[in-house]
């Protein structure tokens, strides 16, 4: 009862400082009646609060059957992503006063399938994540499959692919697309995005099969270069760029300007010798 | 053909465009040809038909012409139908257009050359 009373009080000094009363209208896709409905909930929020953090107390004290995805709370795993205001952002990453409006609208992520309410199927996205092949390609196969050691990279080699390597698979700008949402069979941002960051790799040597992958009009030549994605992306990953660095070396290939990549080797075995002073590890115990 | 090598004749087709318009619409100037009125003129029009530079210049425009505008009508078509068999379809049904705005477009050039080579 004393701890109740302690939080009735803190609550009542924090919602004169810093809190704020917010509507939120949430678009539910009902899969039982095939069709949407509006829910509204209004929620005293204070700073620092997130979009998902809302969800989550709406979920917890106001309506138990509202559903979404969610898991790291930390702009990670990119399972948060969802319509916000208009904008598919990652409900984890929006601070609520930061949208400056008493009325918040929450809606599925665009281009994706439903499953319910907020949460988007994401198959088709992974699917074409897959068809790109987004691992290294080597010719390599006995180093490749039973590694003896790491393969070779400098620090200048890695900064080639770095920014594009930050995607969490979010979605988001795959929802901001607006070839995505006209053409189902396009490969969209993400996909592309990561076919450039595989070739960019100096430890790749698919440079010619990927480049085959993509040349094609629900490829590479689908982009119409409007830029949303790069605009949502969370982790500043800039796909468009990636699409426009891959359209070049399509282009190149096609002039016959590209040829076979060899990609780097395995990094030869260490010769550094024991500083002296610095005391032997103990023995291997398990 | 690749879809690649095809957007490339479409980027070159635009350049040629480019250029060519400027040329042809720079003689109706009076720097490099007889001015608005007099260049339009039925005559003066039969003429450049019968000069080869001009036949070819002519050719050359109308190739690029069509084959720029029939590569974006056919990209247009297919982000509009995404079935592959229905944009083979498409494909075709393109190409016999394409050749019989060619082959129509080519006449009149031919005919001023044909008048040229009748009245050496
Ligand atoms: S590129 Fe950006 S927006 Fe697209 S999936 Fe990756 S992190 Fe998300
Ligand atoms: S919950 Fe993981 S990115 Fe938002």
């Amino acid at each position: 009862m004393a701890w109740r009373n302690v939080s009735h009080v803190s609550r009542v000094i924090f919602m004169k400082k810093d809190s704020k009363i917010i509507t939120f209208k949430i678009k539910r896709w009902d899969p039982g009646k095939g069709d949407w409905r509006i829910s509204t909930y209004t929620v005293t929020i204070r700073k620092g609060m997130t979009i998902l953090d809302a969800l989550v107390h709406i979920k917890e004290t106001i309506d138990h059957t509202l559903s979404y995805r969610a898991s790291c709370r930390m702009g990670i795993c990119g399972s948060c992503g969802m319509t916000i205001n208009g904008k598919p952002r990652l409900a984890c990453e929006t601070q609520i006063l930061e949208l400056k409006s008493n009325t918040i609208s929450i809606e599925p992520l665009k281009n994706f399938d439903l499953i319910k309410d907020l949460a988007t199927d994401f198959s088709l996205f992974f699917e074409k994540q897959t068809k790109i092949r987004p691992y290294l390609i080597r010719s390599d196969e006995d180093e490749y499959w039973n590694p003896s050691r790491e393969y070779k990279q400098t620090p200048t080699e890695r900064l080639l692919y770095e920014q594009f390597s930050n995607c969490i698979t979010c979605g988001l700008c795959y929802a901001a697309c607006p070839t995505n949402a006209t053409n189902i069979n396009y490969l969209g941002p993400q996909a592309l995005m990561n076919t450039y960051r595989f070739i960019a790799d100096s430890r790749d040597e698919g440079t010619l099969e990927r480049i085959e992958l993509v040349d094609a009009v629900d490829g590479i030549w689908g982009c119409h270069l409007s830029g949303a994605c790069s605009d949502v992306c969370p982790k500043g990953v800039d796909p468009a760029l990636a699409i426009q660095l891959l359209r070049g070396l399509v282009a190149a290939k096609a002039l016959r300007r590209i040829k076979h990549k060899k990609a780097t080797g395995v990094v030869p075995p260490s010769e550094a010798k024991r500083r002296k002073g610095i005391p032997e590890p103990p023995p291997f115990n398990v | 053909m690749k879809e690649s090598t095809i957007r490339l004749i479409q980027y070159f087709t635009a350049l040629l465009i480019f250029i060519l318009i400027g040329f042809h619409l720079g003689i109706f100037t009076q720097f490099l040809g007889p001015g608005y009125s007099a260049g339009l003129d039925y005559l003066s029009v039969l003429e450049r038909m019968k000069n080869a530079f001009y036949d070819t210049i002519y050719l050359i425009l109308l190739f690029s012409l069509l084959t720029h505008g029939f590569i974006g009508i056919r990209n247009i078509m297919f982000e509009i139908f995404l079935t592959s068999s229905i944009r083979r379809i498409i494909t075709l049904a393109l190409i016999i257009v394409y050749i019989f705005f060619l082959l129509y477009g080519a006449l009149p050039i031919f005919y001023g050359v044909e008048e040229c080579i009748t009245c050496v």
